[in-house]
């Protein structure tokens, strides 16, 4: 039986349903939708928010369809998720593979299916498929994160979609993944790998802002580690362990100058070079980020007021209702918008947080905090990079940003995890 | 308990990593908001770049002439600045404009618009649309000097916004051929959309870019030269269209349309030798008018069972396979009725029938059954042979030409669905088969042509300025599409027709016609129906081409619903005006005593006898006086006395240049006033009557 009909069974999820998380839901989906609807607004035309022709209008009908969706989820049995798990990993893969050579070619990326009337992105999905995967896999018997064999298969989990979905030339979604590493360190990875980890990231960011100093960044690596041999004690392991950690370094730092310098296309170097000093080039891609910072700038404390804002209006902004939607916010409704937009995600990813902690059972537990990761991801990044604290990352702001693919995967995402958390007294303890 | 103590742990220090992200975040905005906030502001407000489209025009659309067929104009809208104007000056003219305004565009009460501006005003809006209506240039100008606004924009707050339309100065005339492109257009669903979507890409031109800077009051400005890339403007196209034939063979084609009150028409000439087509006239029927609906010539609309133009087709098919067929060969065509297999009746349209007649009578009466037969007597046992001559001539693919959403012609083929014992003696003439007008007339251009196909052009060239960038001739799709002896059997029976067959109605002096007629009944619902496509194609002058053409009239209703009753006179009165114009005519030794000879004018003697002896011409003095009158009389000038020459009467001096007028009657004491310029045409005291000196005259030139 995949679908329950127990009358009984479905009351209670309903009532077991967690509200504050839909309430959060429903609030941030309608905000969205007004602010779409500001950010293509004509002046001239007037257009009311239903009009097709038009973004909001289009989001009306994406809405509309996930609700639909959200219902299926909620009437559906509530063990399917974990007894599909591979399946829907699976079928995302091929959709990935499929992608590359039906899909259609729009803005350099190879990433969409066209259907005529509507388009989809697997890539989005993909995070459906691999957060399933990977709470599927962890929740197994006998299966510790501490190992580096479950590691390394959960990096395979994890990169073979992120390799497709580099090569349809989308690198900013690939990003995205990197947001599982969160859910691992809560299973259980150790503290010495998340450190590493950022102190690659750290050394990663210095090779970017010192790129045309490498000589210098190598040497000084190279002091740091002849400062430690020189003053702790000399024993055997620990030299080699030194000498190797800095030789490590000094190859990270040249091969990603490499990679930047030799591998990036020159529209990605850009975005980065953007990102270290904004003003070198004021009309290129700085030119966005400056533009979104205009509009965000030009907001003030209370904002200009509901469709009253300029400089969202006469496409100062690109991709104004899709990527950088938080500018209309910020625009519109100032700094006090802003901060009920960041105190709205913020809530929810508490929440997410508060509900995974109460699982019983590791898959629901898993599955939430990856749900809660890339929420934390996509709102970091994306109002980071909004606000010029990030490079401009192509990935759009949950709920909030206008397209049908983001809409439905986020939706999906979110209800699956309030639908296990309504089965949470259902679903046995740890295995 | 570890574990426990170990997890917690780690979710705070997730926790906290969060925290401080998301503590970034909200400083930095903060940051830019609230400290930064005035600098962004300013920016915003002041000065900010944008890279704008700056439009390029596009081409024009010329006929052969050089007379513009499509040119885009610039048309305005008015919008206003209701917060520019200082306050005295809004006050005292606000109602005035509010009442030209809705004169003007007629959309609102001068009150509504009156309460508009000033509450516009009031909120502060710095741009208000006064009509979505465009205006010309002229009412631009207009609109200028309305009070207010012709302050300018600075302190009468008007804004111009300028488009770009599509404008065809002959309107209807060769509008489908001409066509028509959407803005931004981007389906490919409508391809028959003329020239203008044909040639699009010329047209258009590419947009340029150029760096704009936001000044006060929301307007833009161009600044800066380096990040600017200029608009290339788009490049004309130069058709071959004669636009007075279209226009006459619009006007003839609309009046017969109307008289037979068909369903639609359409008329294309073409140049034998150059492929140039000079017009091409498409006509449907409309709310009770006709007009430029449809390119029934060229489009898939307009493809069609041609009916009896087709048998030269076959005709030359057969003569070509059988070279000891002769047009003096008899064939039995019976009573008008022949069964070629059971349910396969092929009637003639005669109620007696023809008899035995010979090949050339069968062709200049259009006998089906005579056709039919000759055609069935060559092919019956080879039917794959003649599809290859119906593919050698190209009737199997779409034709070639410089337009887009040419129709596909269709041929039922032997083993082919649908082909059955009634296919091959129906497919002689012209059932079966269906293909454009243009096509058809390609084929009878090639007899023309001395048997030599070439692919019909429209356009001819494309210029920048005064550069050609490219020239296009015609391309050759047969060198030969049959042999000498079969060209010559063809063009006698073509002649035929017109001299003794069924377009016997459109003989005339001036140039002889070559050609066929064609009359299809068209299939309606599966059967065959009461109404007529016609048509007549041929060429001229018989001797050596210089125009073929074809003329189409479906459905005609009264008046005659045969091509050689309907199509074919048609088809000669555009000749004729094509004669007119465009047939070079030796000029004839004799032809300026017939046609040229000085009518009644009068002057002075010796002039004229020396004119007239230059020309060579007889001429005849009665009276050797000084001034005379000539006259023309059959083949002979004659000139004879006048009252000029009498001594103190007021001359004739009509028919006389200035010169003579104002030496005679000044001679004889007269005042002389002149008005206009040329020759005489009036005086203002007759001949005749005696002078007195110092009497005034007037002579009125012309």
């Amino acid at each position: 039986m995949i679908v329950s009909s127990s009358k009984r069974e479905q009351r209670s999820t309903f009532q077991m349903a967690d509200r504050i998380t839909i309430f959060l839901y429903v609030v941030m989906v309608l905000l969205g939708w007004l602010n779409i609807y500001a950010a293509v607004y004509d002046i001239e035309k007037k257009q009311i928010i239903f009009d097709l022709t038009i973004n909001s209008g289009k989001q009306f009908l994406w809405i509309c369809s996930s609700t639909i969706l959200i219902f299926i989820i909620m009437f559906s049995d509530y063990k399917i998720y974990d007894a599909l798990a591979y399946f829907v990993y699976s079928v995302v893969i091929l959709l990935l593979v499929l992608v590359l050579f039906l899909g259609r070619e729009i803005a350099g990326s190879r990433s969409w299916f066209d259907f005529g009337f509507l388009r989809l992105q697997p890539a989005e999905f993909a995070k459906l498929g691999v957060s399933l995967a990977i709470a599927k896999y962890l929740s197994e018997p006998n299966i510790k994160v501490e190992k580096y064999k479950t590691l390394l298969i959960l990096l395979a989990f994890i990169m073979v979609p992120v390799l497709l979905i580099i090569k349809q030339g989308d690198t900013g979604t690939a990003l995205v993944f990197a947001a599982f590493v969160l859910v691992l360190y809560r299973e259980g990875m150790s503290r010495g790998l998340m450190l590493l980890g950022i102190l690659l990231v750290l050394l990663f960011i210095s090779t970017l802002f010192l790129k045309n100093y490498i000589d210098w960044l190598v040497a000084g690596i190279v002091l740091v580690g002849l400062l430690i041999l020189f003053f702790i004690e000399k024993k055997r392991k620990k030299v080699i362990f030194t000498i190797i950690g800095t030789a490590l370094a000094v190859s990270l730092v040249l091969s990603v100058n490499f990679f930047i310098t030799k591998v990036l296309k020159p529209h990605q170097q850009k975005r980065i070079d953007v990102l270290v000093n904004p003003n070198i080039d004021p009309l290129g891609v700085g030119w966005q980020v400056t533009q979104s910072k205009i509009a965000i700038g030009s907001g003030g404390f209370l904002g200009k007021g509901f469709l009253k804002g300029t400089q969202t209006k006469f496409d100062f902004v690109p991709d104004q209702s899709t990527d950088f939607i938080f500018c209309t916010v910020g625009e519109e409704h100032g700094w006090v918008g802003s901060m009920i937009v960041i105190g709205l995600f913020v809530s929810l990813l508490y929440r997410l947080i508060v509900l995974a902690e109460r699982q019983k059972s590791r898959f629901a537990r898993v599955y939430i905090y990856c749900v809660m990761s890339l929420f934390l991801f996509h709102f970091m990044i994306n109002i980071g990079m909004t606000i010029g604290l990030f490079p401009v990352i192509g990935i759009p702001l949950p709920f909030f940003s206008y397209g049908g693919s983001s809409l439905w995967s986020f939706s999906i995402l979110l209800f699956i995890a309030i639908k296990l958390d309504a089965h949470r007294m259902q679903i046995l303890g740890a295995r | 308990m570890n574990i426990r103590a170990s997890i917690l742990i780690r979710l705070r220090i997730a926790f906290l990593l969060m925290v401080l992200f998301a503590t970034l975040i909200l400083v930095k905005i903060f940051h830019i908001q609230l400290i930064e906030g005035d600098k962004w502001r300013k920016i915003a407000s002041e000065t900010t770049l944008r890279y704008m489209d700056v439009k390029a025009t596009r081409g024009n659309i010329f006929s052969d002439d050089g007379t513009l067929l499509a040119t885009s104009l610039p048309f305005y809208r008015l919008g206003f600045d209701p917060v520019a104007p200082p306050e005295d000056l809004f006050n005292a003219y606000v109602d005035t404009l509010a009442w030209l305004v809705s004169n003007f565009f007629r959309e609102k009460s001068p009150l509504e618009w009156s309460n508009e501006l000033r509450q516009a005003r009031a909120e502060g809006k710095r741009y208000k649309l006064l009509s979505k209506q465009y205006v010309t240039y002229k009412q631009k100008k207009q609109i200028e000097q309305w009070p207010l606004l012709k302050e300018g924009r600075i302190t009468g707050g008007i804004v111009w916004e300028k488009t770009e339309k599509r404008f065809r100065p002959f309107e209807d005339l060769a509008r489908r051929t001409i066509g028509f492109i959407l803005e931004d257009d981007t389906t490919d669903i409508l391809k028959g959309r003329g020239l203008e979507y044909s040639f699009h890409k010329e047209l258009s031109g590419t947009n340029g870019k150029a760096l704009f800077q936001k000044i006060a009051g929301g307007f833009w400005k161009p600044v800066g030269g380096n990040a600017l890339t200029q608009p290339q403007n788009g490049m004309d196209i130069h058709t071959t269209l004669d636009i007075e034939i279209q226009e006459f063979a619009h006007q003839v084609l609309k009046e017969a349309l109307e008289k037979h009150q068909a369903n639609y028409g359409c008329i294309i000439f073409m140049e034998v030798k150059t492929g140039e087509i000079k017009c091409m006239v498409n006509l449907g029927e409309s709310e009770g008018t006709y007009i430029e609906d449809y390119n029934y010539a060229v489009g898939s609309q307009g493809v069609t069972e041609p009916g009896s133009t087709w048998k030269l087709v076959t005709m030359m098919a057969a003569l070509e396979e059988d070279s000891d067929l002769e047009l003096t060969d008899s064939v039995q065509t019976g009573d008008g009725k022949y069964l070629f297999y059971e349910d396969c009746i092929m009637t003639d349209a005669t109620p007696v029938g023809y008899g035995m007649i010979s090949v050339q009578e069968v062709f200049e009466r259009s006998s089906n059954i005579g056709v039919s037969k000759i055609v069935f007597k060559t092919f019956a046992d080879k039917p794959e042979k003649l599809i290859e001559y119906i593919e050698k001539w190209k009737f199997h693919q779409p034709l070639p030409f410089q337009m887009e959403g040419v129709g596909t012609p269709f041929v039922t083929r032997p083993k082919g669905q649908g082909w059955s014992g009634c296919s091959l003696p129906w497919l002689a003439i012209g059932y079966e088969v269906k293909i454009s007008p243009l096509q058809m007339l390609t084929f009878y251009n090639a007899v023309a042509n001395n048997g030599k196909m070439i692919q019909p052009i429209i356009v001819n060239k494309i210029t920048r300025g005064n550069q050609v960038i490219k020239r296009f001739f015609a391309r050759t799709l047969n060198e030969k599409i049959c042999s000498q002896k079969t060209l010559e059997k063809i063009r006698t029976m073509m002649e035929g027709v017109v001299l003794r067959g069924t377009a016997k109605s459109i003989q005339n002096n001036m140039f002889s016609i070559a050609g066929k007629t064609g009359t299809t009944q068209k299939l309606k619902f599966g059967r065959y129906t009461q109404s007529y496509y016609t048509s007549f194609c041929g060429y001229f002058p018989v001797d050596n081409p210089k125009f073929s053409g074809i003329v189409v009239v479906d459905e005609p209703k009264i008046g005659g619903m045969y091509g050689g009753s309907v199509a074919a006179p048609i088809f000669k009165q555009v000749a004729q005006k094509i004669y007119i114009k465009r047939v070079h005519l030796p000029l004839q030794k004799d032809s300026v005593a017939h046609h040229s000879a000085p009518k009644s004018a009068t002057g002075y003697s010796e002039d004229i006898e020396y004119v007239l002896d230059e020309f060579d011409l007889d001429y005849e003095n009665k009276n050797e006086q000084d001034w005379v009158k000539v006259s023309t009389a059959a083949d002979t000038v004659v000139l004879s006395d006048t009252p000029t020459n009498a001594g103190d009467v007021v001359p004739d001096v009509r028919g006389m240049t200035l010169r003579d007028a104002l030496f005679l009657l000044e001679n004889k004491g007269m005042q002389v006033r002149v008005i206009g310029k040329g020759r005489v045409l009036k005086q203002s005291i007759p001949a005749g009557r005696s002078v007195k000196r110092g009497m005034q005259i007037v002579v009125v030139l012309g």
